[in-house]
């Protein structure tokens, strides 16, 4: 705040700076300002109260006393859960990006061929499973992983293979919800079309003429030409990753045996089941402090690789 | 941007002022509840009785999900309802911290009839904060066309001749049949390709808890100073449910998102023979009956060595902080008052909380209806509340969220065979004690 | 205009081939897969309670019971509903989708001091789980005497729209290249006029795709509304069919019976808004 005033030329009267330049930084500010009201009024204020309780005993109750660091040494040191459900969200997250990017950029190659027909009708079928509101589609899916009354062992046995418990077994719970996440992939896969749409086709003409296959062209045109929509389904899958939460809310409670006990649930649990709201911001913000860390890699990742047509940098 | 941020302040304290600046004169009570549209009108429609005899006004705050995170954070903010519903695992730990009205007077006034004790939350200071609005036991549902079809008798329906835990499992293994009409223990019967199984139980504390406590063993002692998970007595049953599932082969591995909402469906298809579940089953089942001619009927539960049965029942509460306590009482009252909760207790949903409807036939008559109540419900489940129901542990300890949420996972390793019961309970046992010793030191005891 | 594009393409058909074949197949398996829910909906919501989960399962209704529907919309106020909802939902998209616009050009092609600083915190923003800041929110509304209100959520709206479409929105206006709004500042374009005449038209595809998933999300958020909603007259849809379920009992038929009238809607207009993806790309032929 301090900041954008000092550098805000309020007066005019900025001397060193050129008309241009100072037109420039106005603009910026002024089409970013409904945002700056977000963030003070609405999230930073917000998330700085719960940092604070995060060092206190706070129950929503009474009056809070300060502890200290014992919440954060509570977590990394003694809590049943914590480990557990650190290990869990890692593997969802970094499973579904996996699947999940892959199948909806295959997805969405596939209906950017220019000799398709009917695109309208695969693309809107694609991406219903995305407009199932999320309850509903967790409780569809856990009829269909039922292993006694489900709709996917009804096949399996339909065709002679093995029954499987899906989500009801420690071993296969995790990744039956990865296969899940991938099938809700379609709205990833509109935001891959959104890039795709701005892949020029002269370019990949250019490189059909001069004898370049499909491999070619995807990993020399289109995987540049959309790496900034690669860059931000990556980053928004991991950090979706880690906030899944109606999975274990509605189908599985965080089981069996916590193989689906989802940090963002923990935290739901540990705060209004148990009204430990010190405990449960603590653990909120040893997220926050992990995804920074994962999202810090990510943007180092991409950052020398992502090309931003003839943007500054 | 000052001046705008002095704008939007101005603008906040404008509206803050509207909103508050009606309810000076007249008493207006807020209650809140949860259930759906149909419990919904029928709770309003005791509001407005309520506002008719007494001319209190009473807005009725409508969630119909995930209660506790809205209470809560109204609870933060000061702005709690005068009275409501409250979900059964929060309530004695709200109560612990203050957050709800001793409700002694009202249960020891006059105009208030005897509630039974089963239905009382009572706080760490032993005053009764909370009373069930509905009573709901534990019972075992049976599907006599099968039970016809297999020729097997049906469940007792009276604690005296409860089935021993023995007898239990022979009739399981009479009604579980796989694809060649195997039962289990005979020659060349597949347990991966079961048709019908003798028994589905719900994996829920509210279900294992009378089970145990039928064995001697318990999740807490019977003084509630200690966790008794550990027993002897409670490993074995933990045990003879997994062996259900795992070596007997006579039950489903129960699947949480699904256990509630079925029975109808597995009678329909005969896929499970028994059930066990609370009294709310009843209306559901009541409309399937109706829809599909589902036949089915109540019994009491199998026993280790007593019978034993528990319950469920969330409390109407008044929360701290009403400015108006008596007339959220007398709320209450109307509320937790049978007569103006006959649509419940007539479509099998509700179990009357006051005692005379236990023992008083006029009553009894009122409660029961044809083509709702099933033909043994009388005794196994009027009769059997009265005698052998020992009430659920949410109604006195403020931290079973807590422990569930660690022993119930725990067993699942056993529920798939993969560890013994022992060595399941051993896994978490000590965690256990830990936040229950926690929990005890934080309410004095 | 459907026609003659139909037209054009029927022109410049190639023979079909094996590959395009294998295509097609590829693409109806998916097809297959992603509707599997819708049909299981709808089959669940003409059946009776018990069918919905008999084993094994019924590919379809021993009777089809097309009265459920009938009786749902007796037990559920869709036109209130329906009317809220599009009060919440309307000012809300349009305020996400101008703000988060102006965000995103602004952190994209716009250089100003503090920006990466701006940026870092729009990102910072969504990795905190939500659960915790419930709480702190409620209070800073409920303080502005906007409990039971749609200002909640008109003001994150109107404040930027939210951060995963700020960034997209910046994203994408990166991959513009800049000669666009340089060459119209040489001519004497404020970045207004730059803003709302070359970018917007040439962000079409991004501009739908935001519209079409903060439509999504606000027409199926339940949470939101929950928490700032206090009684029925001002529920939405989304809060309205958990009007359905009760605690103990549910009509799971009638659920899935006003999900999938719910569903359709939001389909129909996903299908008409993804046609202008295509026009995303001819308007940035012609400007190039």
């Amino acid at each position: 705040m301090s900041k954008a005033k000092s550098s805000l030329p309020v007066s005019g009267k900025l001397h060193g700076m050129s008309q241009m330049r100072r037109n420039e930084i106005i603009a910026g500010y002024l089409f970013f300002l409904p945002t700056i009201f977000g963030i003070l009024l609405l999230t930073y204020g917000q998330m700085i109260y719960s940092f604070v309780i995060s060092f206190t005993d706070w129950n929503v109750f009474g009056s809070s006393k300060f502890v200290g660091l014992q919440n954060y040494v509570q977590l990394l040191t003694q809590d049943f859960f914590f480990w557990k459900a650190m290990k869990v969200t890692l593997t969802y997250a970094f499973g579904s990006v996996l699947l999940t990017q892959a199948v909806a950029l295959l997805m969405a190659m596939l209906l950017n061929n220019k000799h398709l027909h009917g695109k309208a009708i695969f693309r809107t079928i694609f991406y219903v499973p995305s407009i199932v509101p999320a309850v509903a589609s967790c409780l569809l899916w856990s009829w269909m992983f039922n292993p006694d009354y489900g709709l996917f062992n009804a096949a399996l046995s339909a065709v002679g293979l093995p029954k499987s418990a899906w989500i009801y077994a420690e071993s296969s719970a995790v990744p039956s919800m990865i296969l899940m996440s991938a099938w809700g992939c379609g709205a990833t896969m509109v935001v891959y079309l959104a890039g795709l749409s701005n892949v020029p086709t002269t370019l990949l003409e250019a490189v059909e003429i001069d004898g370049g296959g499909v491999w070619v062209k995807f990993w020399n045109i289109t995987v540049p030409m959309i790496s900034p929509v690669l860059f931000y389904n990556t980053l928004m899958g991991v950090i979706g990753g880690f906030m899944t939460f109606t999975n274990a809310y509605v189908m599985t409670n965080g089981g069996p045996n916590n193989a689906t006990l989802f940090v963002n649930f923990l935290i739901y649990r540990t705060a209004f089941g148990n009204n430990k709201f010190g405990y449960a911001s603590a653990l909120a913000w040893i997220v926050f402090v992990v995804l920074a860390t994962c999202t810090l890699a990510i943007f180092k990742f991409f950052g020398k690789k992502v090309y931003y047509g003839s943007a500054e940098n | 941007m000052k001046k705008l941020l002095i704008a939007l302040l101005m603008l906040t304290m404008i509206t803050t002022m509207f909103t508050m600046g009606t309810s000076a004169e007249e008493i207006t009570l807020t209650f809140s509840g949860w259930g759906d549209a149909n419990e919904k009108a029928a709770i309003e429609a005791i509001l407005n009785k309520f506002t008719e005899d007494t001319g209190i006004k009473v807005e009725y705050l409508y969630v119909p999900d995930d209660y506790i995170t809205k209470l809560t954070t109204m609870a933060a903010s000061g702005e709690l309802p005068d009275a409501g519903y409250m979900t059964e695992p929060d309530c004695i730990q709200w109560a612990n911290e203050g957050m709800l009205e001793d409700m002694t007077p009202l249960l020891e006034s006059e105009s208030f009839s005897q509630k039974l004790e089963s239905n009382q939350f009572i706080d760490k200071n032993g005053n009764v904060v909370g009373i069930s609005m509905a009573n709901e036991t534990i019972i075992l549902y049976y599907n006599p066309t099968y039970f016809d079809q297999m020729g097997v008798a049906y469940p007792p329906s009276n604690a005296a001749d409860a089935w021993t835990w023995e007898e239990f499992v022979d009739v399981c293994r009479q009604l579980t049949v796989d694809g060649n009409g195997l039962h289990p223990g005979e020659e060349g019967f597949d347990p991966d390709n079961i048709k019908s199984y003798g028994v589905k139980i719900p994996k829920a504390s509210s279900i294992y808890e009378p089970l145990l406590r039928s064995n001697g063993g318990g999740i807490y002692t019977e003084d509630f100073s200690d966790i008794a998970l550990d027993r002897p007595e409670s490993i074995e049953v933990f045990q003879a449910l997994a062996d259900l599932i795992q070596v007997e082969h006579v039950a489903p591995s129960p699947s949480d998102a699904a256990s509630n909402m079925d029975m109808a469906s597995c009678f329909l298809s005969n896929s499970v023979g028994m059930i066990i579940d609370g009294q709310w089953s009843i209306m559901s089942m009541a409309a399937a009956k109706e829809e599909d001619g589902i036949d089915f009927d109540v019994a009491v539960l199998p026993k280790f060595d007593t019978p034993v049965t528990g319950n469920t029942g969330g409390p109407c509460v008044v929360f701290k902080g009403s400015k108006h306590v008596d007339e959220a009482m007398k709320l209450c009252e109307y509320i937790l008052t049978t007569d103006y909760v006959m649509t419940f207790i007539n479509g099998g949903l509700w179990q009357p909380t006051t005692l005379d409807w236990y023992t008083n036939e006029d009553m009894i008559a009122k409660w029961l209806t044809e083509g709702v109540h099933p033909k043994h419900y009388r005794e196994a489940v009027i009769d059997y509340t009265l005698n052998n129901l020992q009430k659920n542990s949410f109604f006195t300890v403020g931290c079973t969220a807590q422990i569930d949420n660690l022993f119930l996972p725990a067993l699942d390793t056993a529920i798939l065979g993969e560890t013994t019961a022992q060595e399941s309970i051993d896994s978490v046992i000590e965690e256990c004690r830990r936040v229950y010793k926690e929990y005890l030191a934080s309410i004095g005891a | 205009m459907a026609a003659p594009k139909i037209d054009g393409i029927k022109k410049n058909r190639a023979p079909v081939r094996v590959s395009t074949l294998a295509l097609y197949v590829v693409l109806i398996a998916i097809s297959f897969v992603s509707l599997v829910p819708l049909y299981w909906m709808l089959r669940s919501s003409l059946m009776s309670n018990a069918e919905i989960f008999v084993f094994p399962p019924r590919f379809t209704p021993k009777e089809w019971r097309w009265t459920n529907y009938v009786k749902t919309f007796q037990n559920f106020a869709a036109a209130r509903y329906f009317k809220n909802t599009m009060l919440l939902l309307i000012p809300s998209v349009i305020g996400t989708l101008l703000t988060s616009a102006m965000a995103g050009y602004a952190l994209g092609r716009i250089n100003f001091p503090g920006r990466n600083v701006w940026f870092t915190l729009v990102i910072g923003s969504m990795i905190l789980p939500g659960h915790v800041t419930l709480i702190p929110q409620y209070l800073t509304f409920s303080k502005m005497g906007m409990v039971n209100t749609y200002w909640p959520f008109y003001l994150a709206a109107w404040f930027g729209g939210g951060a995963s479409n700020i960034f997209l929105m910046r994203q994408f206006m990166r991959t513009l290249p800049r000669d666009y709004d340089e060459s119209a500042y040489i001519d004497g374009a404020n970045r207004v006029q730059i803003f709302l005449r070359i970018l917007v038209p040439l962000c079409a595809p991004i501009m739908i795709t935001v519209g079409i998933f903060s439509f999504m999300a606000y027409w199926n958020d339940f949470q939101g509304p929950l928490i700032y909603l206090q009684n029925d007259k001002k529920f939405t849809l989304a809060l309205g069919i958990l009007t359905l379920r009760g605690a103990y009992s549910s009509k799971w038929n009638y659920i899935m019976a006003a999900s999938l009238v719910m569903v359709i809607p939001a389909i129909v207009l996903f299908a008409v808004g993804q046609r202008y993806f295509l026009q995303g790309i001819v308007l940035t032929g012609i400007k190039g």
